[in-house]
């Protein structure tokens, strides 16, 4: 089990720079998890860590090995880096029954026979396929086929293991299922990880570490409640979960957290902030299901309180999914316990002040 | 433990080995197929393939000779009329197969792998039986049914010719385009009815318009193929005194002495045309590729309703398979088990006897001694062909090698070349030192690879396209090196591939004519020319049983071929 250090990694396409000068680190034994859209980079990273693609500058550290560095012409090959390895579409091989996939790595290392296939029963049965070594992989189900995989990238104790939005295939109850069992297999075995995917709820319920991307850049690095609860920018807090975003302007800076004062058009708002100075404009990010919408006005002395009109209104069974007036800026709230309501129709909403973001020197993009 | 590297190292392969392989592959490549082109160019400067004089000779003899008017207006003409009559039955009949409710179309869809069954020299052969004016058995058919003395037609016209080079040919059109109507978007055409456009409108503004770069790729596929193929002219127009390029060349170096100066002259330009409809034909290709709908998704275009026409559309459709591949089969049957040319195929008549002479060899020596040759050719050729198919393969569809784009060109070129030319140009290229080939069946085995090099490589890399490259990655991740993955992923993987381009180079190789017929010597003859020798001293039961044992492998061959597409799609290869 190794650490792995990515040191200023840049990439380019063409004119298209992929990976713009990228580092993060994944201590020993954590799953760290590279999240974005699309185009982000994030594959790009992980195919440079694995060996697939030439990075045109950095370096990559697994424990104290470089395997990668432009500066010093280092380019470990693919199969010299001792990494295992989730595909997307699982990459088994066809032609090989379940037992041999799994052993190939072993048979790469040259181990010697007798000891291959205790191995092999045993990653097999880490997985819970006990028994289905001799079946071929197009037998399996997904979910198996998932599995195999698994079982083929652990079984030879590589350094690191690097998934590759290896659930995306999966449908909605067996990803479920799988991103749970997939988290335990990771803990119990104990490797250094690091995932891709474009699903913030899987990064959310898997990692450690959180590395949001966007255009070849990081835009926040931190644990899944950090990067959720205190986005940095509008991107990570419209990336991960929805968000609201109105523009402020900051009237006074408050003493202790969650009071700094905040005017959205003519409404005050209480929020909370790190190093904003009064006059500075801000954007507030409010996720829907922090706010709480009533029709009756709350009582005396609830801070945040904002009378809003209702634009639309849709049920979505258990909560009335909200568009509202507030302040000449629209936003949308989780209602609980409310008729459905004619647009017209006027509510209150209030909103915790320790949930309510201020990203500074933001205006609505 | 690190390794130095060029900037340009790709993905986990070794730099070093790989480097190496694909410069291999690409001066070995570069070599067979541009050599001989070498010597082809040279040699029309030189008075004769010893001397080495520069002279201009050969091309001022040929644009004088008087012969030479006739032989390009004879070529123009059949390449014209054999495109022209090959997109007017090609592309209706793909149309039929592909977008209408007309019965039995998936059997009519045969005609795709009609040539693979019917070679050329068989059909030129059966048509002359069938068209002779005299005793043509069509024309004896008409003389009963009409009553009259006049027969119907004579085959060994431009016409006849024509007509017996496009039945060969019209496949090429329809397969190129029948897949442009299967894999069209329905929504296409939809939009266009929903816009108020009735089905013949909307098949004439949209779905002709969005195949024409398929039927364009088609029917300059054929024109190519009309200037190559060799067996049609030979037989048919030879017998009419209608001479084209490919006999006009083989008629020089038939001569005593034979001028090999003029003919390499005269391959040059003819060089260039071809070329510039493989070019032409890519393009459209291309072109084609944008207007259809490609792999991934798929649907059922929508199938128009003919009512009562359908029935017509089956009858044309069965009519081409009856005068192209029927009536022929029949012809090579009947010559094959009856006595006597023209008596009636009642059970008297009928005998063993032709089968039993060959085999005995009473005169059948030479026939079967060209049946071993055939075989020894084609099994070494398909062999050393589909390994070397596979390794250029390999690096054009995977390398991100700048030279794979260079290597990729090189192997499709013989495409263009016909292969009256390749031997040509072999001829003058392998006859001299350092390799002295002239008059050895070696020069005829380079022949065969460098002709079908690009058939083997294109069967080859359709099946590499279709392996994820995930699985070879996964390979490497788990510590294979580069030769590990190629021998144990990606060779498994594309087995049916390879099989499958290793039967169609056997087949194609079986029954190669055109370049044959120039690189042949005594002893050293092959099936095709034999049958060509054969037709030329009129004997007509052997013909027909050289002809049906081609047709025979042949048949089995595409059997093969077929299984083992289907096997690839039942281990779910994706």
């Amino acid at each position: 089990m190794q650490n792995v250090r990515v040191e200023k990694l840049v990439k380019r396409f063409g004119e298209v720079v992929a990976v713009a000068g990228i580092s993060f680190e994944v201590p020993k034994g954590k799953l760290l998890t590279l999240l974005g859209p699309s185009g982000c980079g994030k594959t790009t990273t992980l195919n440079i860590i694995a060996g697939f693609e030439t990075p045109d500058d950095g370096d990559v550290h697994v424990g104290e090995r470089l395997i990668s560095s432009a500066s010093e012409s280092v380019l470990v090959p693919a199969h010299k880096r001792n990494l295992g390895m989730v595909f997307q579409s699982y990459g088994l091989w066809p032609h090989l029954r379940v037992r041999d996939n799994v052993a190939f790595g072993l048979q790469m290392r040259n181990t010697p026979k007798n000891e291959i296939a205790g191995a092999v029963e045993r990653a097999l049965g880490l997985v819970r396929l006990d028994g289905l070594g001799e079946r071929y992989p197009s037998q399996l189900s997904g979910g198996q086929q998932q599995r195999v995989a698994f079982a083929r990238a652990l079984v030879y104790e590589p350094d690191v293991l690097l998934l590759d939005e290896p659930l995306s295939n999966l449908d909605a109850a067996l990803r479920e299922e799988m991103r749970l069992e997939l988290k335990e297999l990771q803990t119990e075995s104990g490797i250094t990880t690091i995932f891709v995917t474009h699903d913030q709820v899987e990064a959310m319920v898997m990692s450690d570490i959180i590395v949001v991307m966007n255009e070849g850049r990081i835009e926040q690095m931190g644990s899944p409640s950090d990067i959720y609860q205190h986005p940095a920018n509008q991107f990570v807090a419209g990336f991960v979960g929805i968000s609201n975003f109105l523009e402020g302007e900051v009237v006074a800076t408050g003493a202790s957290e969650a009071q700094t004062a905040v005017k959205v058009g003519e409404v005050p708002l209480l929020c909370k902030s790190t190093g904003v100075s009064e006059g500075s404009k801000v954007l507030l990010s409010i996720r829907p299901e922090d706010c709480v919408a009533s029709l009756e006005a709350p009582p005396e002395g609830t801070p945040n309180v904002i009378e809003c009109s209702v634009e639309k209104a849709v049920y979505m069974g258990g909560v009335l999914e909200l568009w509202l007036n507030a302040a000449d800026q629209k936003i949308r709230v989780h209602g609980h316990r409310l008729p459905l309501l004619e647009s017209g129709a006027s509510v209150y909403v209030s909103i915790d002040p320790a949930s309510i973001n201020a990203i500074k020197g933001s205006s609505l993009s | 433990m690190t390794e130095m590297r060029p900037r340009s190292f790709a993905m986990f392969r070794l730099p070093s080995t790989v480097r190496v392989l694909e410069w291999g592959c690409l001066l070995v490549i570069g070599f067979v197929v541009l050599y001989p082109l070498f010597w082809l160019v040279v040699g029309s400067f030189r008075p004769d393939p010893i001397s080495s004089d520069f002279t201009l000779d050969a091309y001022f003899a040929i644009f004088e000779a008087e012969y030479m008017g006739e032989v390009l207006w004879n070529t123009a003409v059949m390449s014209a009329g054999v495109t022209s009559l090959s997109v007017l039955i090609g592309v209706p009949l793909a149309w039929i197969v592909g977008r209408t409710d007309t019965p039995l179309r998936n059997y009519i869809n045969m005609i795709a792998i009609l040539p693979f069954i019917m070679p050329p020299v068989v059909v030129a052969v059966a048509w002359a039986y069938l068209g002779t004016p005299r005793v043509g058995f069509v024309n004896l058919f008409w003389k009963w049914l009409a009553g009259t003395k006049e027969p119907l037609f004579d085959i060994f016209t431009m016409g006849g010719l024509i007509f017996v080079m496009a039945l060969s040919l019209a496949p090429y059109v329809f397969i190129f385009t029948v897949t442009a109507f299967k894999n069209m978007d329905p929504t296409l055409e939809n939009a266009a009815h929903v816009s108020g456009a009735n089905q013949w409108k909307t098949t004439l503004r949209i779905t002709l318009p969005m195949a024409a770069p398929a039927i364009l790729s088609g029917a300059l596929l054929t024109f190519i193929q009309s200037l190559e193929v060799f067996a049609i002219p030979a037989t048919i127009g030879v017998s009419g005194g209608i001479y084209v390029f490919s006999t006009q060349l083989w008629r020089m170096m038939l001569g005593i002495p034979p001028n090999f100066s003029h003919a390499a002259a005269m391959s040059i330009p003819i060089l260039l045309v071809c070329g510039l409809a493989l070019w032409g034909q890519t393009r459209a290709l291309g072109r084609s590729a944008r207007y259809t709908t490609v792999a991934g998704k798929s649907f059922r275009p929508r199938l128009v309703e003919l009512g009562p026409w359908k029935y017509v559309a089956l009858a044309f459709a069965s009519f081409y398979l009856l005068v192209s591949a029927i009536l022929p089969v029949l012809t090579l049957i009947y010559g094959t088990f009856i006595s006597n040319r023209g008596r009636p195929p009642t059970f008297e008549y009928l005998t063993l006897g032709h089968i039993h002479e060959i085999i005995t060899g009473d005169g059948g020596a030479v026939i079967l001694r060209s049946i071993q040759n055939s075989l020894f050719l084609s099994f070494m050729g398909a062999t050393i062909g589909i390994a070397l198919s596979a390794v250029v393969a390999y690096f054009v569809v995977r390398s991100t090698w700048k030279g794979r784009g260079t290597l990729d060109f090189l192997a499709l070129i013989p495409v263009a070349i016909p292969g009256a030319v390749i031997a040509l140009a072999m001829l003058w290229a392998y006859i001299r030192e350092p390799f002295n080939l002239y008059h050895t069946l070696w020069i005829i085995l380079i022949a065969y690879i460098t002709r079908f090099l690009p058939f083997g490589v294109r069967s080859v890399s359709n099946s590499i396209t279709q392996i994820h490259e995930e699985l070879e990655r996964a390979a490497a991740v788990s510590g294979a090196n580069w030769g590990v993955v190629f021998w144990k992923i990606l060779v498994p993987l594309a087995m049916p591939g390879i099989v499958a381009g290793w039967i169609i180079l056997f087949v194609s190789m079986m029954r190669e004519l055109s370049a044959s017929i120039m690189l042949f010597s005594s002893n050293k003859e092959v099936i095709s020319t034999i049958l060509i020798q054969l037709y030329d001293e009129g004997l007509f039961s052997h013909v027909c049983i050289l002809s049906l044992i081609i047709v025979i492998l042949s048949l089995g061959s595409v059997a093969m071929v077929r299984w083992l597409t289907k096997q690839k799609d039942v281990e779910g290869l994706t």
